[in-house]
């Protein structure tokens, strides 16, 4: 089972994201904030990182900038109500760029792509 | 004075002393000029210098010799001769014959006459020069309205040699005739007759060929020796050239004034979009915000779908919440898209590519409406500078309206070409079209006629191809279908 880690400061979104995720068959693990993720990354492992973006503190695009220079083999999707962010080049660097939406079939369907890609290499 | 005195009987001489007596002077002379007689007064207006010859007593002689014939000018013809000395002083002599081929001479002293008559004379050749000379034209005009005098100025003014127009009526010659019939001359008349002269009277006066001077006239009255009118004189000067110069200046002024009209209308315009910049920004703002809450909303409206049992009653609501909530997830998408601030990283746009790509999402809602799609792209169509993404986004809204507008099928016509400087996409459905009434607002943000539209389809669209310097136009007609059209220039600079 591959484990998700989510990274988001709105409960109701870890709620949510948690749940569908879980149904989904993926281990999940919540974070609020980008400190308190790379903490994680620190003494876990993940398969996949779904990462807000707006966050108090450190922001997504630092924390991604942060977890690759850690390991630069696991996959992080950028998951955003901004679309704007998706032009910066320092979001190009990540897996994905999904913006956020009531409809997690995108998110989903990323993850599992990302995945299966990863699985196969 | 001896000379002869005894030839003379003594009534002459008495005669002779009685006019001397009256300042009259009297001589006899012989007809070389030598002086046989001569009274007092004759001698003292020689200072008693004395001479036995006329001619050392009297500047430039006093005949006409060297022209043949006899020196003495003819018996009772009155002359001005002029005696040596300083001051010079005049003389009229008039000469009768005398016995023996002698002559009477009677000199008479018109010296101040004389030197008013040079006086003036020096006055009226200075004046005449003046007049003469002058880039102004002076005219003389008499009591019958002819011309008398007609000066140089007034040769290279109007075209018209002294010899053409001396003895001619000046109004049919100088006046144009339309303003002769609207009474240019009687208003000159009137102001004369209430001013005794007219100064800087503003007017059109006409050349030889015919050509419209704007002059301004000034007149004065003078009169004849006895004091009786005599006629006028009348100076044209050319204000062509200040006229040019006012017209010109008003011209500059006009100018500026809508400068500054322009500058104020900027003014207003930058205060408007700067206006329209923070509702921008803050509409982005409040849509982000939105975004989040119905993520969740819709999310867990999604969730309990999958989880509640298919025939339960709740369902169909949790499906109105996860409908409503797409719907507004894609307002909030167009109004981020609408005020999201012009890109600049432009490229070089296939635009025939970018249409192919936009149809595709369409292609199976256009098999089930029945649309049949037909495609005139142009090849070796010019690329454009452009934001492929952008025009993406316009050529899908466009589309999107054309499959809208024909629920029932019909025909989609994607045609490509240039113009002299821009490529030509036009979009044509043949659907219901758009009501005339409602033409003229449908690029205006939030106006829809679809149940389910945010009113923003056609603003963004506008809104991009005005960013790429572009322009968007349509035609329709109601049940025949709408053609839209955008235009795109080759090469652009993006606009900022």
């Amino acid at each position: 089972m591959h484990t998700i880690l989510v990274v988001d400061d709105e409960p109701n979104i870890r709620l949510l994201y948690e749940k569908e995720l879980k149904d989904a068959g993926y281990g999940v693990i919540l974070a609020c904030d980008a400190r308190e993720a790379l903490k994680v990354l620190e003494q876990g492992r993940p398969d996949l990182v779904v990462l807000d973006i707006k966050m108090p503190g450190m922001d997504g695009i630092e924390a991604l900038g942060q977890i690759l220079s850690r390991n630069n083999s696991i996959p992080v999707i950028l998951n955003s109500a901004y679309s704007s962010y998706k032009e910066s080049f320092l979001s190009w660097s990540a897996d994905a760029y999904v913006i956020k939406s009531s409809d997690l079939s995108e998110l989903k369907a990323k993850i599992k792509a990302i995945l299966e890609a990863r699985g196969r290499s | 004075v001896s000379v002869g005195r005894s030839d003379l009987s003594s009534g002459a001489l008495a005669v002779g002393e009685s006019l001397a007596a009256a300042g009259v002077g009297l001589f006899i002379a012989s007809d070389a000029g030598r002086i046989l007689w001569s009274n007092a007064a004759f001698d003292s207006a020689f200072g008693g210098s004395r001479s036995e010859l006329l001619s050392d007593l009297l500047e430039g002689g006093w005949g006409t010799k060297g022209t043949g014939g006899s020196p003495w000018p003819r018996p009772g013809v009155e002359r001005v001769v002029r005696v040596k000395g300083e001051p010079p002083r005049y003389f009229n002599l008039v000469t009768a014959p005398w016995p023996e081929g002698a002559r009477l001479g009677i000199l008479m002293d018109c010296t101040d006459r004389v030197l008013l008559d040079q006086e003036r004379e020096e006055r009226e050749l200075y004046l005449a020069c003046a007049a003469q000379d002058s880039a102004d034209a002076f005219v003389s005009i008499d009591n019958d309205d002819l011309i008398r005098q007609w000066n140089d100025g007034a040769r290279q003014m109007f075209g018209y040699s002294a010899e053409e127009v001396l003895g001619r009526r000046y109004d049919e010659l100088l006046v144009p005739p339309e303003l002769r019939s609207e009474g240019d001359l009687h208003r000159i008349d009137e102001l004369m007759a209430r001013d005794g002269f007219l100064r800087g009277h503003e007017t059109v006066r006409m050349s030889k060929e015919g050509r419209q001077i704007p002059v301004e006239v000034t007149v004065t009255r003078f009169q004849d020796a006895q004091g009786r009118p005599a006629g006028r004189t009348v100076i044209y000067r050319d204000i062509g050239e200040r006229h040019r110069l006012e017209t010109a200046l008003r011209k500059t002024v006009a100018e500026l004034k809508e400068a500054n009209h322009s500058i104020r209308r900027n003014q207003e315009r930058l205060i408007a979009l700067e206006k329209l910049s923070a509702i921008g920004e803050m509409s982005a703002r409040v849509a982000h915000e939105i975004r989040t809450p119905l993520v969740t909303i819709g999310g867990f409206a999604n969730t309990l779908l999958r989880e509640i049992p298919s025939e339960s009653p709740g369902r169909q609501y949790l499906e109105i919440i996860r409908e409503e909530v797409r719907r507004l997830e894609m307002i909030v998408s167009e109004i981020l898209e609408y005020v999201r601030p012009p890109r600049t990283d432009y490229e070089e746009c296939d635009l025939n590519e970018i249409l192919k790509r936009t149809q595709r999402p369409f292609e199976e809602t256009m098999a089930d409406y029945g649309i049949e799609p037909v495609w005139r792209l142009m090849e070796g169509l010019p690329r454009v500078k452009a934001s492929g993404h952008q025009i993406h986004q316009v050529f899908t809204n466009l589309m999107q309206n054309a499959v809208q507008a024909m629920p029932g099928g019909g025909t989609l016509t994607v045609t490509t070409s240039t113009g002299p400087n821009h490529v030509l996409v036009s979009v044509a459905d043949t659907g219901i079209g758009i009501p005339e009434s409602e033409q003229a607002r449908i690029f205006k943000p939030f106006f829809t006629t679809k149940p389910s539209g945010s009113g923003l389809g056609l603003a963004i669209a506008s809104q991009i191809v005005v960013q790429h310097n572009g322009t968007i136009s349509f035609r329709s007609a109601a049940g025949r279908g709408t053609t839209f059209e955008v235009r795109l220039p080759f090469t652009m600079e993006a606009s900022q």
